[in-house]
């Protein structure tokens, strides 16, 4: 079962995406504020993260950052859930090395999609890093 | 001699009375009966007698030849000394150097304390020509003496100097006499007189020809003199240097320490001093105007005074304040074509008096420099004007080529400088309806209270009174009774002139100069300011408007600027509340969605219709804050697009999917065609489905159940052209005007039964025109509506064809790569 951590700082939200990714079958856990993610990622060792923008103590793009500035957290894919749509904004998310965007209010199944992606991105690279080391062994 | 021989022949006679007495025939007897004792005794005594007669007789005789003797031999010195003298005196031409030996040679021959000669000159006055020995300190050779006292060398109070003896011998050779004074009683006698006339008959002939040589080089001095102030008079076109060269040829002839020249101005009985060598002489200096209304100025020969008013205005002091005494002046006027031009002045030092001879040469010389001076003026006239006329067109011309009031004072007072010299220039403005004038500027000498930038009120018997808020002009003029002069006056400035700065009808101010000169400024002054004034005053009033109109820039900058941040304020405002609603709505929409999924199966049709209803109207929610968020942005100027290249037939296959699923609650049909793929397009994917979402919502919304809405869509070269129609209630001509425009909804009654916001159409055009496109609509009320959209130079030369094209909407794509495999994407930012 994958995991999805999902970094919002309403509580509603981590709620509905809380029971959204568990009916589709994601193990969720979850962190209030930006500041919080580096060491919730290193607590509960998830998959995939969720994380919003606009957060009170330290906004999502400040903490993608320092997940991406930080060596055990470099390659945890992040998809940041956000009201904010503007091409400048993905543009940021994009440098910052988000993975994928999902604007609020999203469509109609769309979160369980994207997830799926990610972690289908995850496995295959995975895959490949065990295969890669295999050959290397082999080799 | 008669009485010495007498006085010889005394005793021979007593002895003859002797021998009468004692003998009747003595000296016959004892010349014939030498015998008789008493007779030899007697004629003893007779002989006796006679020879000591004879013997005293040729004493005395001897004595009487040595002192003929002694007197003829001094006679004879005499003789030679006066000789001499006339020797000296006939082979030298220099009268100075035959007085002065003359008079030194006289010393071996008559005693003297002093000796004066005196020589008439043509004009009948009796000068000094030679003083020497105890002379008076006003005394100098060729000082005019006074006979009228009865002293020949016109010295008063000989005897009180202590001269006891005089002796004047005329001197017909020059008009004149020689006198000489001793100190001694009785010093002189007739054989001094005898003497003296020898000496004087001697040197006569000399004198006589010194005098002639001297009389005729003064001619050839005067001639040589007169023809050098012709030749300049003629080859001087400018007055200072000619006056120059008057004044230098005129010294050699005339001896004078001061030259003046008056000229008058044209048409009025003033002239302004234009030469004057002894400044404040006569209380007169260079510039001074003074009034010509003198009887002086009548005569047109050269007239003589002697005081210290030349020109004969009244007062006769002997002393002026500046302690200059009483003096002899020459006053020649200056006459061109019977027209009084200036008078020209001399004057010589105190005590020496200038008589006819001057009169006579100054006369000459003021005929021959008279019109050289008149063409000399009226070359510095012209020369004025052409520098005035260049001054005003140079002010007219900086002032008109700026826009600064301070660049255009600046140049006003430099130009000004050069042709209306001043102390103190300064622009005084008032602005209409304003109650003060205000300095606007000033150059030269400061006064306290009109410093640039003070307001100084209006007078009452002001000469630019301000009335019913505008300066008034009553006159302009050099004023004595202006009421603001006595402050100038208190820091030296004497003379004034103003002019008017009108501009137009209305009078805005005023230029005005002053100088420390008295009567500085004349009638032509004031006509040139004025001239200056009407130059530069529209230039003024330009500037004025111009910094007005600057002024009233800056505050509608000032307002756009405000405005703008108001809008900004406005657009985050905007942009704020819509990312806040969006939160809440995406809770909403998300548990809805869950629950209306029943993933329980315990909720019955009714509360799933429900629930149905709540999930529509959330998704239109969702649209409206999205719509905002677009004006927010347009408004902002930060609306933009993310061109992408995407497939065409996928994009129509959308909106004909979506939209055939939303038309079918009204039972209405979408008829959509478009060209066969594929075709490539570079655009924004997701604005340009906004764009005809918005579209084609509105031809379902205002049109009525049951009726079809058609889009047709065609490819012309590079641009693509949409047309979309619906059957709907048609828009008035008025409407379509403003119906792309924020907010704008059509008001009637149909309209208000449908929901709407009135941005779908300003977005769409602002995608529109984003995409460099063009909308446009045709309606008839009533009759349906037609879109046309043109996007021009969007279409792509066709990409080739990915194996899964069929199934493209499936790719998982990220919405940061879209053009990239899930595999492909980046997992961290390096």
């Amino acid at each position: 079962m994958y995991k999805v951590l999902v970094v919002d700082d309403s509580a509603d939200i981590r709620l509905l995406l809380g029971k959204t990714l568990k009916s589709a079958g994601y193990a969720v856990v979850e962190a209030t504020d930006g500041d919080e993610v580096v060491s919730a990622v290193l607590a509960h060792e998830p998959d995939i993260i969720l994380m919003d923008v606009s957060m009170p103590r330290m906004d999502g793009f400040r903490a993608l950052a320092l997940l991406k500035k930080d060596a055990r957290t470099r390659s945890m894919p992040v998809l940041m859930v956000t009201a904010k749509g503007h091409p400048d904004d993905l543009e940021t998310a994009r440098s910052l090395g988000a993975h994928d965007y999902i604007n609020k209010p999203w469509a109609h199944g769309e979160v369980e999609l994207r997830v799926q992606w990610a972690i289908t991105a995850v496995e295959r690279r995975r895959q490949r890093i065990a295969r890669e080391k295999e050959e290397k062994m082999a080799s | 001699m008669t009485r010495d021989r007498l006085i010889a022949l005394a005793p021979a006679s007593f002895a003859l009375i002797v021998m009468l007495i004692l003998d009747t025939a003595p000296l016959n007897w004892a010349v014939v009966n030498q015998e008789s004792w008493p007779a030899s005794l007697q004629s003893l005594v007779v002989l006796a007698t006679l020879g000591g007669g004879i013997a005293w007789y040729a004493i005395r005789r001897a004595q009487a030849t040595a002192r003929e003797l002694a007197d003829f031999q001094r006679a004879d010195e005499e003789r030679r000394t006066v000789a001499a003298i006339g020797l000296g005196a006939n082979w030298d031409l220099d009268l100075e150097r035959v007085y002065s030996r003359v008079a030194n040679d006289l010393r071996g021959l008559v005693a003297y304390d002093r000796i004066a000669i005196t020589s008439a000159s043509p004009d009948g006055k009796m000068n000094m020509v030679f003083i020497h020995g105890d002379a008076l300190p006003e005394e100098h050779n060729g000082g005019v003496i006074d006979l009228s006292i009865g002293e020949p060398d016109g010295l008063r109070h000989a005897a009180s100097l202590g001269f006891r003896s005089k002796l004047t011998v005329p001197i017909p050779a020059a008009s004149g006499a020689l006198t000489l004074r001793s100190k001694n009683l009785n010093a002189y006698g007739p054989r001094e007189l005898d003497l003296m006339r020898q000496v004087v008959a001697q040197i006569s002939p000399g004198l006589a020809n010194a005098r002639l040589f001297q009389s005729s080089q003064r001619q050839v001095q005067e001639r040589t003199a007169l023809a050098e102030i012709g030749r300049a008079a003629t080859g001087e076109r400018r007055l200072e240097p000619l006056f120059h060269v008057v004044r230098e040829s005129l010294s050699a002839l005339i001896d004078f320490d001061h030259m003046g020249v008056i000229l008058a101005e044209p048409m009025s009985k003033r002239g302004r001093v234009a030469h004057w060598t002894a400044e404040g002489l006569a209380g007169l200096r260079d510039g001074d105007e003074v009034s010509l209304e003198s009887k002086v100025l009548e005569s047109t020969t050269v007239t003589t005074s002697h005081g210290l008013d030349p020109l004969e205005l009244g007062g006769q002091a002997e002393l002026d304040h500046d302690g200059h005494e009483a003096r002899s002046w020459l006053r020649a006027p200056l006459i061109v074509r019977q027209r009084l031009i200036g008078l020209m002045i001399l004057s010589a030092p105190v005590g020496i008096a200038l008589g006819e001879e001057e009169c006579r040469l100054l006369q000459q010389v003021s005929l021959q420099v008279a019109p050289a001076i008149d063409n000399a003026r009226l070359n510095a006239d012209l020369e004025r004007q052409a520098e005035e006329r260049r001054a005003i067109a140079a002010i007219g011309l900086a002032a008109n080529s700026d826009l600064s009031l301070e660049n255009i004072y600046e140049s006003v007072a430099d130009e000004l400088a050069s042709v209306l010299p001043y102390d103190r220039f300064s622009v005084v403005y008032t602005a209409p309806g304003q109650q003060e004038y205000e300095i606007a500027y000033v150059r030269g000498v400061e006064v306290a209270g009109y410093h640039v930038g003070d307001r100084v009120p209006p007078r009452q018997h002001d000469d630019f009174p301000i009335i019913d808020g505008q300066v008034r002009m009553l006159r302009t003029g050099t004023l004595e009774d202006h009421l603001s002069q006595h402050i100038h006056r208190e820091v030296g400035l004497l003379s004034w002139a103003q002019a008017p700065l009108g501009a137009g009808s209305r009078l805005n101010g005023f230029l005005s100069i002053r100088s420390r000169q008295a009567n500085a400024y004349t009638p032509h002054d004031l006509d040139l300011l004025e001239r200056v004034a009407n130059q530069v005053a529209p230039a003024i009033q330009n500037a004025r408007l111009f910094a007005e109109e600057r002024e009233l820039r800056q505050q509608l900058d000032q307002q756009n600027h405000e405005l703008h941040e108001a809008n900004q304020a406005r657009s985050r405002f905007l942009s704020t509340v819509s990312h806040e609603l969006k939160t809440p709505l995406t809770i909403v929409s998300g548990f809805i969605n869950m629950i209306t999924k029943n993933p329980s199966g315990n909720l019955d049709p009714e509360q799933l219709d429900t629930l149905h209803i709540i999930q529509r109207n959330t998704a239109r929610l969702s649209f409206l804050i999205n719509d905002i968020l677009d004006i927010s942005r347009v408004d902002a100027g930060t609306f933009s697009l993310s061109p992408d290249d995407f497939e065409l037939v996928d994009l129509f296959t959308e909106l004909d999917d979506s939209f055939q699923a939303f038309l079918h609650d009204k039972r209405q049909k979408l008829v959509a065609n478009w060209p066969a793929g594929p075709i490539w397009m570079h655009a924004d994917r997701n604005r340009l489905a906004q764009l005809l979402s918005n579209i084609l919502s509105n031809a379902s919304k205002y049109s009525p159940p049951g009726s079809v809405v058609e889009m047709n869509a065609t490819v012309d070269g590079d641009d693509l052209q949409i047309v979309i129609t619906d059957q709907g209630m048609g828009i008035s001509k008025e409407d379509q005007e403003k119906l792309f425009t924020a907010f704008y909804r059509v008001d009637n009654e149909k309209t208000r039964e449908v929901p709407g916001t009135g941005l779908g159409l300003f977005i769409a055009r602002s995608i529109t025109e984003m995409h460099a496109g063009t909308i446009h609509l045709e309606s008839e009320p009533g009759t349906g509506t037609t879109v046309h959209i043109t996007l021009p130079g969007l279409i792509k030369e066709p990409v080739a064809l990915e194996e899964d094209s069929e199934t493209h909407i499936e790719i998982p794509r990220s919405r940061l790569y879209p053009d990239a495999d899930m595999d492909d994407i980046p997992m961290s930012a390096d």
